[in-house]
Parts: structure tokens; sequence; C-alpha cells
């Protein structure tokens, strides 16, 4: 291993007077290119450095003179052990002593020279295009957000829809308020009731007009057809079958000063034509059979009070009215 | 405000939109109706798809709401009123009018209910008139009196401290079809007259 190369102790007097002389040379240089009023920047190889003078005289500029290679690299061999602070360190590496230097030597000028006389600052790329990054990053935060609120409230909307068009499909699937379930527990399956006359309190579906008297038949065509026969002895009677959600996909309104009787079977679609109904011909079969679109409804036979006087006869007509299941 | 915070407040505005504008929406529309889904005709309203096979959605959810039982609209159709013709809310504590010049029905019918639709309390029974309870004029007009005090002639008594409702049902297909146009339809409804208010 090659060993370091030895320097001779360092000889302080020797440097000054030798830094001594290149000031003077580069001080003759400065005054030459200054102008007359003022301090300066000077040429490309001097600094300009302003001291404050003690004595109350004007500020007196100086010009350190830059270092040629050559002078550098034997201030360098000779300050390097001064320098570092160290007299242990008598044997280092060449290299390391001119970065050493040249690192202390940065320092020192840059301690020296004042902020308003140090060169501007050259703009670098990633300054400059910083701001802009910042800037364009700000907008598409901002931009961001609000398509992010945007699309929140769209999405809300959205559910809302969603849930308001399920609830609408879902109320006549599922609702539990309906007169079909409002009803159930009142009545028997397959069996026409009369209902009392309406008062106060005593009807379980709202807005059921009190001046109509009520038969009604809850029928159950799961287990079999189901048969139902009344008479409509005028106009305002009528005799009406609901589906559980309400619709009334069945009605024979009474007939002004003519009596109607009715008789037809509630069937399932593929028992149509299959059963024949009690007391009817055959060739009328399909004319008095109804199909239900669901297993269970309501069979209604609505009579109009028309006063005390025809409360027994409607009451009578009311009651002949019936609805049983056939036995197969 | 912390993102889990951020995240909850998030769900609960969403939870709330979802449920006060999709579900409080769904029970408006079938409660009360829109112009989409139903006709007025001054302080009238009826659903004109109620009851039938093909009727929409709002309708048929409407009828499942309020446990209806209505005739198909093609024969019958039943108007109900909450204001009289000035647009007032129909009260107990005032006294009403209804008239009409002359009805060319099989049959109808008006009932008193209050705002729940149950009837209306009555010393008397009479909750409603029809075409054969009703007194007629000699032109076949008729007027019925919605007062707490007793009136002559066709008088419906308004117990209580409330609002009220009227339901007006015609079961006539003749008078169905010719309700149906615009111009015919406030004619041949009957009209509601405050009289006076307590």
């Amino acid at each position: 291993m090659k060993s370091p190369k030895t320097l001779k102790p360092l000889d302080l007097a020797d440097l000054r007077t030798s830094a001594a002389n290149r000031a003077d040379a580069g001080l003759d240089r400065a005054q030459a290119t200054r102008p007359a009023n003022g301090p300066g920047i000077g040429p490309a190889n001097t600094q300009e450095i302003r001291r404050g003078d003690n004595d109350g005289e004007a500020d007196q500029s100086v010009v350190r003179p830059r270092l040629s290679v050559s002078a550098f690299k034997a201030a360098v061999v000779k300050l390097a052990p001064a320098l570092l602070g160290s007299a242990r360190k008598t044997a280092v590496n060449v290299k390391d002593q001119i970065s050493a230097l040249d690192l202390r030597q940065r320092v020192n000028d840059l301690k020296r020279v004042p902020i308003s006389a140090a060169p501007a600052p050259v703009p670098v790329p990633v300054a400059v295009t910083k701001p802009i990054v910042v800037e364009r990053a700000r907008l598409r935060d901002v931009s961001g957000r609000s398509w992010s609120r945007w699309t929140f409230l769209l999405g809300c909307l959205s559910a809302a829809g969603v849930a308001h068009i399920v609830t609408i499909f879902a109320l006549p699937v599922f609702g539990s308020t309906s007169a079909f379930e409002r009803l159930k527990p009142q009545l028997q399956v397959n069996t026409m009731a009369v209902l009392p006359p309406a008062a106060p309190g005593g009807s379980h579906i709202p807005f059921l007009s009190p001046d109509m008297r009520y038969a009604m038949c809850r029928y159950d065509i799961s287990s079999g057809p189901v048969a139902v026969s009344a008479i409509l002895p005028e106009a305002g009677w009528s005799l009406a079958i609901h589906a559980p959600d309400g619709e009334n996909f069945y009605l024979v309104p009474g007939q002004d000063q003519r009596r109607t009787d009715i008789v037809f079977t509630i069937t399932r679609t593929s028992e149509r034509s299959l059963i024949a109904t009690p007391g009817v011909r055959r060739s009328d079969v399909d004319a008095t059979q109804v199909t239900s679109p669901r297993p269970e409804g309501l069979v209604v036979l609505r009579a109009p009070v028309r006063g005390t006087a025809y409360r027994a006869e409607t009451e009578a007509i009311l009651k002949a009215a019936t609805c049983r299941a056939i036995m197969r | 405000m912390t993102a889990f915070a951020k995240l909850l407040f998030r769900l609960a505005v969403f939870a709330a939109i979802t449920a006060i504008g999709g579900v409080g929406s769904a029970w408006i529309m079938a409660h009360t109706g829109s112009r989409l889904t139903t006709v007025a005709s001054g302080p009238w309203t009826v659903w004109p798809q109620s009851g039938r096979g093909d009727a929409d959605p709002y309708t048929r959810a409407h009828t499942v709401r309020l446990g209806l039982l209505p005739l198909t609209s093609g024969v019958a159709l039943t108007f109900h009123a909450l204001t009289d013709t000035d647009g007032a809310r129909l009260q107990s504590t005032c006294e009403y009018a209804i008239e009409s010049d002359g009805l060319d029905a099989a049959w109808w019918s008006l009932a008193l209910f209050d705002d729940a639709g149950n009837l209306v309390r009555s010393p008397s029974e009479r909750y409603a008139f029809n075409a054969s309870t009703a007194v007629r004029e000699s032109d076949g007009g008729f007027t019925i009196a919605l007062s707490r005090d007793a009136r002559p002639g066709n008088w419906l008594p308004t117990t209580g401290a409330g609002k009220l409702t009227l339901a007006w049902t015609v079961q006539d297909a003749k008078w169905v079809a010719q309700v149906a146009d615009e111009t015919a339809r406030a004619r041949m409804l009957p009209s509601i007259r405050k009289v006076a208010c307590r």
C-alpha cells in the first residue's frame, strides 16, 4: 500500500507574502475597470468585498484575487494542516487537502460577501416549474373535489330514485295495509258474510262508502274453484272481484229496473273450461268462469242504502248471496 | 375532520337523501298523488286509473297504501275534496253548501269523512246522501248542507273539530265517460261553497 505524501509544516509568513503579492496585482486590474463613483462589480476574475471602517472613514473596497491553479495547489500543500486545525494531521492525502481547502475557502467567501453584492441567484429550472406544478395540482384538486361532490350528489339522487321506484313497486306486493289484509281476520275462507252497517270506528277500510251495505267473501282457489251466486235487483248494486292489491278485475253492475242473477265460478287459469258451474249449461261455462290472477281475493257485493224502509229487503238479498268451494 | 368522520358524515347524508328523497317522495306520490296520476277539477281530485288492471304503479300503491276497494274506473269514479271551491281546507267548524245543478247518473253518493277516512260521528247516524236519499229540487238539482246545527233539507252534521274530506262517488258508465272531458267535468261536479265559519 502506498504511503501518503508527507508535507512540511505550515509557513504562514510565506503564505501571507504570496497572497499579498497576488492581491496587489489583482487590485490594479480591479481599479482599472471600476467606476469612479462607488463600488462596482469587478472583472470576472475578481470579487469585491466591502468592509466596515472602525475609524469612521468611508467603506473601503478590497479586491481579493482568485488563486490560479498552480498557486492554489501550492497553497493547498502548505495551508492544509493549519486550515484543518490539527497538528497531528501532518500526513494527509493531497486530494483530501484540496477538497478541504476548497470547502473552507468557499465558506469564508460566503461569509465575507455581503448579501447586496452577492450575485443574483440563477433561476433553477425546478424553481421555475415548481409553482406551475403546484398550481396545476391545486387546480386538479379543486376540480377533483368539485367532481367528487357532484358525483356524490348524483349517487345520492340515483339511490333516492331507486328507493322511490322500489318502494312504489313493493307496496302492492308487500304492503300490509291493503283492504284484503285488513279484512282477512274478519272473513272466513270461501264464505259470504254480510258486514254490519257503517258506523264511526266500525270500518277497517278508510273511505268505505257509508251508504252502501256490503257482503264479502274471501275466496281461496288454491285447493279448488269457488262458486259464487248473487242477485243484483237494480242500478246501484254491483258484484265485484278484487285481487289482494285492490285491483277490480271483474265487475257486474246492476241494471236499472232489471234484476240480474249472477252465477259464476272463480278458477285458476289452468282449470278454465274444465269445471262446470252448478246450475249452468255446459255451453255457458266459459261465460260463467272467472279466472283469478291470484289464488286469493275478495268477492264484494255492494247494495245501496235507500232508506230505512228498504233495509230488510236489502239485507235479505245480501244474505242470499253465496260463496263456496266446489268439491272435486 | 378525520377521514372516518367524513365517511360517517357522507353516509348520513346519503341515507338521509335516500330515505327522505326516495321513500318520502314515494309516500307522497302514493298518498296524495300528483298531476301524473290524478285529475283535479276545482276542489275535486280523482285517480282515473283506480281499480283497473292496467293501472300505473302509483295508483296501485295508492290503493294498497290506503286500503281501498275501488270499483274499476270504467264504471265508477270516486272524487275526493279536501277544500272548498275557493281552496280553503274543509273544517268541521265551518258551514258549507254542496250544490249541483242536476245529475243524470244511475247512482251517486256524497259521503263525509274526517281527514283519515273515518266517518264523522253523528247523533242522527247520517253520514252520506245518495241518489235515493237526497231531496232534489224541481229541476233535478240538489243542495246538501254541512254544518254542526240542523238545517232544512239535506243536512250532514259535522260534529267535533277537525279537517273534513268529502267523497263523491258516481256509478254510471255513461257519466264516467262524459266526465273525462275537462270542460264538462267542472259542470258535472258539485260546487262546495263556504257559508260561514265559527
